[in-house]
């Protein structure tokens, strides 16, 4: 009986998972310019020593502060601005495309055939509007209508109003059926049946997703000044080009209070909107806070010489797309997937490390220490820690792994630490008091009940990270961005408009595959 | 002597939870705790496996005192202690193999743990300890693929595995069926008798306790009300000691959500 030893019979599978990855993770080494053995060497440490040392101490000089107030005020006003654009552009998008809204799921008739096709139409604008990232519409906006925050504006409004036109549609989709066909049969038109039958219900949601859009905006439009859009990151542009690290620090730090400041209000305003009073409130005060962003931000439009003409002109330059440059796409398309998977990986290692103080396992510093160092991990947006990373390691993919890793680790080890703080406990404990140590404890006790859904998060986490690599080149961290960076600085729209193509390609492609994955796992 | 409680009392919270307790097991005795729910019959056993540390009173396991030994002395002496409990204490992911494997984790270099998880290749001691719960073809099978039942025989196989001097189990057949209830028990005295084990276990069932342990000990308020040899234990007694308790049938389980919290508090 003893001598009989079972083999594992999952052994080979896992195994050969197990090398597949590595085969992939290995060359994206190369693909990357990403070396690990630098991040080891003591020499690229006294070099980085010395670039963090470089800023402090902060800048605080009284004309500087000036400048940040002004520019993190137009900050907010342009997120808010882009936000109602968004909201104009994408209610009726969603009042005309929603599955909850159309005759024959209300009323049984039979499908009209054009207004399916005119249905399909605005999806596919959907799809595009959405499809590009907001930077990219801003790098593109501050070529036709000049610098200054309208770009930023009209670049959230668009990709955002993509955004808000899909997830507002699947809102009025998920409301019960029966209330608004019921309305139908009466003999109420579509709009009533949307006013009298859905509104009241699926207000609240319309509502929190807006302000949680709203928060998203906030971050979008801080960096929007990377691409000679306005607001603080048109300060920290600067900043960085002119090596002023002192002036760098106070910007971080009130990019940080920024976001932690937004995310405050949008959890506020989402928590009171269970009470009736706020979704009236939420509205009239939404309403003041753009009449104010606009009005802030008036001056500078009028200045700018705003020209549709211009616009036509500037569009009609991409077309046609140029067809001979598959094999540079490609590169920039397998550059883009190597660096988001690179990123990802070194994230989920850094996370797992930092997740276990963070969950309070050593002790009361410990936690508060690693839950602040992953709070500005994570409220640093990736394109911003691209642009130091181009400092640190120079231009090129590598400088893209290292943003992506550095803002991924802050999001994971949040989460990580969460799961872990949720997990039952006693399993652990309960090889503690059989005398494991606490490393083999936590292996055998915790880790098989945490592991699968630090894997989902990493996994989700890299389908958002090959959104982002795409457009990390802009700062120069490599993948398709810098190539469309490139591409639009010599001029060559033609060549632009191809490289928007394939980005576009490539964020269906990845949504659809993830789509598909998801309902496989169930 | 294995196991010796003088006078040890404990505290949760403000309440009392075991008061003056004293109590002595020689090596390879084995003895069940019996009494009403909340008599503080878990609280002594997870006494007994360190889990708390005594308010009062003194404490000797397997010769020492668990609470004046270093880390590393006392990770040794639990490594010696098995605790078998009322809910297995397994992750629902694990496959069989690394729960029952991880009853030897005290035992084992770090290392050698490790490579296991990835590479198991010390299954044929894990599947005899396996075939004594009669779960040999659940080797390769996830936790949460198991029936209750199967778990916690799971959770005994890796006690067995882990071969304890000092063996204690928390009402380990209460999620079982009488006739598996009956089996479970009979191996647990047989395991300790052949290992020379000592063995304490808490029972809901007195029919059990009287059938297979030769000494009783009633517990009820969080003091020992009577510790008899099995023949000396007259209805009567039992009766005192369940007193104004709901008498309940023997195979019933106990609530899980209030003895959890019975654990935490």
């Amino acid at each position: 009986m003893l001598s009989s030893h079972p083999r594992d019979p999952a052994r080979w599978p896992r195994l050969l998972t197990l090398l597949l990855c590595l085969a992939l993770l290995a060359p994206s080494f190369s693909l990357t310019q990403f070396n690990p053995a630098t991040l080891a060497n003591p020499d690229s440490w006294r070099t980085m020593a010395g670039f963090v040392a470089g800023f402090f101490p902060m800048a605080l000089q009284a004309d500087f502060l000036r400048d940040v107030a002004r520019e993190t005020l137009t900050t907010l006003a342009s997120a808010t601005a882009g936000i109602a654009l968004a909201m104009l552009l994408g209610a009726p998008l969603a009042f005309a495309t929603s599955h909850a809204l159309q005759r024959h799921v209300l009323g049984g008739e039979r499908p009209a055939r054009l207004a399916g096709w005119l249905a399909s139409l605005l999806r596919g604008l959907m799809v595009i509007l959405r499809g590009i990232p907001e930077i990219v519409w801003a790098l593109l906006l501050v070529r036709a209508v000049g610098l200054g925050s309208l770009p930023a504006v009209l670049a959230i409004g668009l990709a955002y109003g993509g955004m808000l036109a899909k997830v507002y549609a699947e809102i009025l989709e998920s409301q019960t059926p029966g209330l608004a066909s019921a309305l139908y049969l009466q003999g109420a038109s579509r709009w009533q049946c949307l006013l009298y039958g859905l509104w009241p219900q699926a207000l609240p949601e319309l509502l929190s997703y807006s302000v949680y859009r709203w928060e998203c905006a906030i971050r979008a439009s801080a960096v929007m000044g990377f691409v000679g859009a306005g607001g603080v990151g048109q300060l920290l542009d600067t900043s960085l080009k002119m090596l002023n690290g002192g002036e760098v620090s106070t910007l971080l730090l009130v990019f940080l209070l920024l976001v932690s400041l937004s995310e405050g209000i949008s959890l506020l305003s989402r928590r009171a909107l269970a009470s009736v009073a706020a979704t009236r409130m939420l509205p009239a005060l939404g309403l003041l806070a753009v009449a104010a962003s606009v009005l802030w931000l008036w001056p500078g439009w009028r200045d700018s010489g705003f020209d549709t003409s211009a616009i036509v002109r500037f569009a009609r330059d991409f077309f046609p797309p140029a067809s001979d440059m598959l094999t540079e796409i490609g590169h920039g398309i397998v550059e883009t997937l190597a660096m988001s998977g690179l990123g990802s990986v070194l994230a989920f290692m850094a996370g797992a490390v930092l997740a276990m103080p963070a969950a309070g396992r050593f002790g009361t510093a410990a936690k508060w220490l690693s839950r602040l160092l992953l709070n500005v991990l994570r409220g640093v947006p990736d394109l911003l820690w691209a642009s130091i990373a181009v400092l640190a390691v120079g231009l090129g993919p590598a400088a893209g792994v290292l943003a992506l890793a550095l803002h991924t680790t802050g999001v994971l080890g949040r989460l990580f630490a969460e799961t872990l703080e949720n997990a039952d406990p006693e399993p652990e404990l309960a090889l503690q008091q059989a005398g494991a140590g606490r490393l083999l404890a936590f292996a055998y006790g915790q880790l098989p009940t945490v592991f699968s859904q630090w894997l989902a998060y990493t996994l989700y986490r890299w389908e958002n990270n090959i959104r982002s690599a795409t457009v990390l080149g802009i700062v120069g961290a490599g993948g398709l961005g810098q190539q469309l960076y490139l591409a639009l600085s010599l001029f060559q729209q033609h060549r632009a408009a191809s490289l928007i193509i394939a980005m576009l390609l490539l964020s269906w492609a990845v949504e659809q595959l993830s789509r598909y994955c998801r309902q496989r796992m169930g | 002597m294995s196991l010796r409680f003088d006078s040890v009392s404990l505290q949760l919270g403000g309440t009392d939870i075991l008061r003056d307790i004293s109590l002595s097991l020689a090596q390879g005795e084995q003895a069940a705790l019996i009494g009403p729910s909340g008599a503080g019959k878990t609280s002594l056993l997870l006494l007994a496996a360190t889990r708390y540390c005594p308010s009062h009173g003194s404490l000797n396991l397997l010769g020492d005192n668990p609470w004046h030994l270093s880390p590393r002395w006392l990770a040794g002496l639990r490594s010696r202690i098995g605790m078998i409990y009322q809910a297995a204490p397994l992750p629902a992911r694990q496959r069989v193999v690394h729960a029952v494997a991880a009853g030897r984790l005290g035992q084992m270099s770090g290392w050698s743990a490790l490579r296991q998880l990835l590479w198991p290749d010390d299954t044929a001691a894990i599947l005899d300890s396996l075939q004594r719960v009669a779960l040999a073809d659940k080797l390769w099978q996830r936790c949460d693929q198991l029936s209750g039942g199967q778990r916690q025989r799971v959770g005994i196989a890796r006690v067995l595995h882990q071969r304890p001097a000092l063996m204690l189990a928390d009402e380990p057949v209460a999620a079982l069926d009488p006739r598996l209830a009956d089996d479970t028990i009979r191996l647990l005295c047989e395991e300790a008798s052949t290992h020379q084990s000592t063995l304490l276990v808490s029972l809901h069932s007195v029919e059990l306790a009287l059938a297979y342990f030769p000494r009783i000990i009633g517990v009820r308020d969080g003091q020992i009300m009577f510790d008899l040899p099995r023949e000396q234990v007259h209805p009567g007694v039992v009766s005192a000691l369940y007193a104004g308790e709901r008498l309940r049938e023997p195979a019933e389980p106990p609530a899980p959500a209030a003895s959890r919290q019975d654990l935490r508090c």
